[in-house]
């Protein structure tokens, strides 16, 4: 008996074709002709140098872009399959959670825990329903002991934990970060980058992060993105893109990918892990 | 440190009120303040925003408040005698000034700028009250049939000040870790880039509120903790003050005359308006 498809799985997180948008009273497009396919359940580092169109990028899967802040579009965005030009971020907020750089500018509520539960009052879940969801991503986030707390006394990290439960409290489908450990120390933002792509394996949840710090990323990621000047500049596995760095844009590029390309060790290292095996090979540790 | 204007949850029927209590409460008391120009009515609705607060027990918002309208009290009342030269009794000749002129400092015009930096430091207390008394939470979810479709408008009434308080903080952190040998920032150019960094995060948080399906049709039934026991009573005390300073105005209790001379009315009009709005100070007291 054939196995009956899952449209589910079958429609993709996120989908763009040929998308092309400029801000309002801008010279040059933020984005152009962008054309990209996320598949349930990846994690994807988006990369890129500052201005280069990554953030627009998320802000046009979350809806914000042009609905909020204005300008052209055109071209398609379907985010599980629901037009996101027309639906704008409201209706899409089932569907999308979105985690901006500044864990600040994210925070609309005094309290942690009426924080992580607006979205799902907003969208008129009873008190029952609600309260079950916040200990569940409390949980899975490892803040229940912040939910009694008042967003002013937190932390940056805690902050963006905050932002990050607040944007998963949903279950969306997909998830948008935006540079979320930017304002993070080293060693925060690694456990918020596993949290993810923990959260990633275990709820399922497509993931499309854009960050600066690739080195961080790029062993947690299944596929990377880079943009330059508003289009796709690459797309494929973490280890060809450190290969296409070397050759294309070394600003992108890995210190210790780096240090391997001028040591003549291949192939470059993804992650510590890679990096350690090839030292090992080579009797160099 | 938190700004003293920081909403703090506390357990007094002020907190506890609904935000329109609340606000038709302390709005009574800005209605009065904008409403009359007689001293004695004026320092009643002072003295009632600094009893309702300290009674709401937000001391600290209160202190903040009083020492930012005093100076801006002051600073107004030396620039209307500066470029006002009405009234009769002439204290000072300060000679020629470019722009200004000859300027005659006169007790009238000091006195008609006490009345306006009082206008502008009663208001300024109320709105401190508000600030730390008034959940802001409570407020954008008040809104929200309001002013659903605009994020941003139920942003900038709920939040803006909240924002501006903590970004004063901020920048007051900043100004001291810069040491005393640094050139001193002025309080103008400060006040601008609190007021312009505020909106700026203000339109964030709107986008993320909008991210957080403010804007869908806001789900049917009332939301929980709409009402409180002692809406009542703010809805009452804000009624009976409005009352009686619509009253007031229409029997003469406002009689204040600054030029050419001033005349401060204190009939029994005006003296019992002045103890109304005073009383309604006490309105918080649990």
């Amino acid at each position: 008996m054939p196995e009956l498809a899952n449209p589910a799985r079958l429609t993709p997180a996120l989908s763009l074709e040929g998308l092309a948008y400029s801000y309002p009273h801008a010279e040059r497009a933020a984005l152009r002709d962008v054309s990209l396919q996320l598949d349930p359940g990846e994690l994807v580092l988006l990369a890129g140098r500052s201005a280069c169109g990554k953030s627009t990028l998320l802000r046009a899967a979350c809806g914000l872009v042009p609905h909020f802040h204005g300008g052209e579009i055109s071209g398609r965005i379907e985010v599980a399959g629901i037009d996101a030009l027309e639906a704008g971020p409201g209706r899409l907020a089932s569907v999308v959670g979105y985690v901006a750089q500044d864990p600040e500018t994210q925070v609309v509520s005094t309290t942690v825990k009426a924080e992580i539960e607006l979205p799902l009052e907003m969208r008129g879940d009873p008190p029952v329903v609600r309260a079950r969801a916040v200990e569940e991503v409390a949980l899975a986030l490892a803040i229940p002991h912040l939910l009694g707390r008042t967003v002013d006394t937190l932390s940056g990290g805690e902050l963006q934990r905050v932002a990050l439960a607040a944007a998963l409290v949903t279950r969306p489908q997909l998830v948008l970060l935006d540079e979320p450990t930017s304002q993070l120390d080293p060693v925060a933002g690694d456990e918020l980058i596993w949290l993810l792509r923990r959260l990633n394996e275990e709820w399922g949840v497509t993931i499309l992060l854009a960050e600066h710090r690739l080195e961080r990323c790029l062993a947690a990621a299944d596929r990377v993105v880079a943009m330059d000047s508003g289009a796709v500049s690459f797309d494929g596995s973490p280890r060809d893109f450190l290969a296409w760095a070397r050759d294309s844009d070394p600003a992108l590029e890995t210190p210790a990918a780096r240090l391997f390309s001028l040591a003549g060790i291949e192939p470059l290292p993804v992650g510590v892990r890679d990096a350690r095996q090839a030292l090992r090979e080579r009797g160099l540790r | 440190m938190r700004s003293p204007f920081a909403y703090t949850p506390r357990s007094g029927p002020l907190q506890a009120a609904s935000p329109s209590a609340a606000v038709a409460y302390l709005g009574s008391l800005v209605v009065i303040a904008f409403l009359y120009s007689n001293a004695l009515v004026l320092a009643a609705a002072g003295g009632a925003a600094i009893v309702a607060g300290l009674l709401a027990g937000a001391h600290r918002a209160v202190r903040a408040a009083l020492w930012m309208g005093l100076t801006l009290a002051l600073l107004i009342v030396v620039v209307n005698a500066l470029v006002v030269d009405r009234g009769e009794t002439v204290l000072a000749r300060l000679g020629e000034w470019p722009l200004l002129g000859s300027v005659d400092v006169t007790a009238e015009a000091l006195a008609a700028g006490a009345v306006l930096g009082l206008r502008a430091a009663v208001v300024l207390l109320l709105f401190a009250v508000y600030s730390a008394c008034v959940d802001p939470d409570r407020v954008l979810r008040a809104l929200r049939p309001l002013a659903g479709r605009s994020a941003l408008t139920a942003t900038l009434v709920s939040r803006l000040v909240p924002l501006a308080a903590a970004d004063g903080a901020r920048l007051r952190d900043a100004a001291r870790l810069r040491g005393p040998a640094a050139a001193a920032v002025g309080r103008a150019p400060l006040a601008r880039r609190l007021l312009a960094g505020s909106l700026d995060r203000a339109v964030d948080v709107a986008a993320t509120l909008e991210l957080r399906g403010y804007a869908l049709e806001a789900p049917g039934g009332r939301p929980a903790r709409s009402r409180s026991r002692h809406d009542r009573r703010f809805y009452a005390v804000g009624a009976a003050v409005l009352v009686a300073g619509i009253a007031g105005k229409l029997i003469g209790a406002d009689a204040f005359d600054f030029y050419p001379a001033v005349e401060i009315g204190s009939g029994p009009a005006t003296v019992a308006l002045a103890f109304v709005v005073l009383l309604s100070g006490f309105a918080p007291h649990a």
